[in-house]
């Protein structure tokens, strides 16, 4: 006998755990670990070994329930970060954002069109929270303007320090070269740089030269911050999905809003008058929350239909904090939609690379909006997912969906949990 | 070697075996098992197909924590307790020796008429 009864053994739980294949390998491989030593131990006490290998699964029981029981753990957590989420995050949210945004200035990727955000700005201008939307700050909306200048290139083998002092001085934008990140890499400012370009603007030159290098680039309070491409990935961005047209589009979204006055534990003590409560239906739709029995605090802010919120700092704490969740009883029943949206998020967009997974991401649902606390390429990829989404159902206004982003230097502002990893 | 404890008993302790048993050095999943089944004298024996789960369902509960390593020269997955974990212990510790205490008064009343175990 082989120890091919384990693979076929641990192939059939894998085939039985709707999770992830990252996930699904690493109890596949953790389960191997424990099937092989005990293999031995019972080997080495003269068990034959048919015998020993039948005995080591049968220790493990049946696969299907093994299975089960695994899933039920993973979506157990899931629902749990939504409570994490859900519970007291109006005033949370309220009092990060207010926090966060009066330090941390906007910040973008280099890939994202600016176009989308000058767009979604206006389309949103007149329904905006001031509190929930901090503009732009002056030297962020500058450093756009800057990058979206157009400008000649001519650099050969030109050291890459010289051929930013270049760029610098066309685009009028200040640059900081995180020396450091590119010394890990193996990378100097002398390296030779070869790009030659005309009427391009600063934004796609700064692009390809810093990919030839391994090199990307955030901008931070106005400044242009050049850094790894490993760095730009560790680099912690929360970004506010609004996903109610699809949670509304999913058949059977229920909107029928006449239940939000029905559970009582709802009500956070609002003092909201019926004139602010109708304000807040015409606002917002109603979210499902009641079908399952989740403890939501409704939004008593009056709330206009499209809310962003901006925040980054705090963002840890926030959603990965170990705070809240313990005491709140888990909610039971099949998963709601945003649960199985954020499910779907999580597993088309870099699996591995989530909390549960021991990753730095996390995700939460807050009113039909997903927040997502992401370095900037899983953000993309989670942009693009929705935007398939949307293609997919139907949905025309995907563009008002955009999403308003904040940073978090990685690591500094002590992020609330799971630091082990 | 005596016979196992009923499941019903088991239940409620199995998640505190497991947190003792990671009080002092991070383990992997079948030391924990083989730990808690020396110290039990066989008389507490974790099937693999209950201890995973636990293990899983404690690191989701942020008690305790895991890291692949292979500097045993075998690649395994090791859980040590957080501070959460070490928490819990603490007060699960201090409450089964409370209910031990507690059970133990009101058998003294009842234990003399009753056989006594071989």
């Amino acid at each position: 006998m082989s120890k091919s009864e384990f693979d076929q053994y641990l192939a059939l739980l894998s085939g039985l755990l709707r999770l992830s294949p990252t996930q699904r390998e690493a109890i596949a491989s953790e389960l191997r670990d424990h099937l092989e030593e005990r293999l031995e131990e019972l080997l080495a006490q003269g068990v034959s070994r048919q015998k020993a290998i039948e005995t080591a699964l049968e220790e493990f029981g049946d696969a299907n329930g093994l299975a089960g029981e695994f899933v039920q753990i993973f979506q157990r957590q899931r629902r749990r970060w939504m409570m994490r989420m859900t519970f007291g995050t109006a005033a949370a949210i309220s009092a990060i954002v207010l926090m966060t945004s009066a330090f941390w200035p906007e910040g973008r990727p280099g890939l994202s069109p600016p176009k989308l955000v000058a767009q979604s700005e206006a389309n949103q201008a007149t329904t905006r929270v001031p509190l929930f939307s901090p503009r732009l700050g002056d030297a962020d909306l500058q450093a756009e303007a800057n990058l979206r200048k157009r400008i000649d290139v001519d650099c050969i083998d030109t050291p890459f320090a010289d051929a930013l002092d270049e760029l610098e001085h066309q685009s009028e934008l200040q640059f900081y070269v995180k020396v450091r990140y590119l010394e890990d890499i193996g990378i100097s400012t002398n390296e030779p740089v070869t790009l030659s370009l005309t009427d391009v603007s600063v934004d796609m030159a700064l692009q390809l030269m810093l990919e030839n290098l391994d090199l990307t680039y955030v901008i931070r309070d106005g400044i242009v911050l050049v850094t790894t491409a490993e760095d730009f990935e560790s680099i912690a961005e929360v970004r506010v999905y609004n996903c109610r047209d699809l949670l509304e589009a999913y058949v059977g979204y229920d909107v029928d809003e006449s239940e939000s006055d029905s559970d009582p534990s709802l009500d956070h003590g609002t003092d909201a008058s019926p004139a602010e409560k109708k304000n807040n239906r015409n606002g917002k739709k109603k979210k499902s929350e009641d079908k399952s029995s989740r403890v939501e605090p409704h939004r008593h802010q009056s709330s206009p239909k499209e809310v962003f919120v901006q925040f980054g700092g705090g963002g840890g704490g926030f959603v990965g904090g170990g705070g809240g969740g313990g005491g709140i009883g888990v909610a039971q029943g099949p998963m709601t939609e945003e649960e199985q949206l954020m499910n779907i998020i999580s597993i088309a967009v870099m699996p591995e690379s989530w909390e549960e997974m021991g990753g730095p991401g996390t995700i939460g649902e807050f009113d039909g909006m997903i927040v997502i606390r992401q370095n900037p390429r899983a953000h993309r990829q989670v942009e693009q997912v929705l935007h398939m989404l949307r293609d997919a159902s139907g949905q025309q206004n995907w563009q008002n969906a955009e999403s308003r982003r904040g940073f978090m230097g990685q690591g500094g502002l002590g992020s609330g949990g799971g630091g082990f990893f | 070697m005596s016979d196992g404890f009923q499941r019903d008993l088991l239940r409620g302790s199995l998640d505190l075996m497991v947190l003792s048993v990671l009080a002092d050095e991070p383990q992997y999943g079948y030391s924990i098992q083989k730990q808690i089944r020396d110290v039990s004298q066989g008389r507490v024996d974790l099937k693999a197909g209950t201890l995973y789960p636990l293990l899983h369902r404690l690191e989701a509960d942020k008690l305790i924590r895991s890291k692949w390593d292979d500097s045993t020269g075998r690649r395994r997955k090791w859980y040590e307790l957080t501070k959460a974990g070490q928490k819990r212990l603490h007060a699960q510790a201090q409450e089964w020796h409370s209910y031990v205490e507690c059970i133990g008064q009101l058998l003294t009343l009842v234990l003399p008429t009753l056989p006594k175990p071989a």
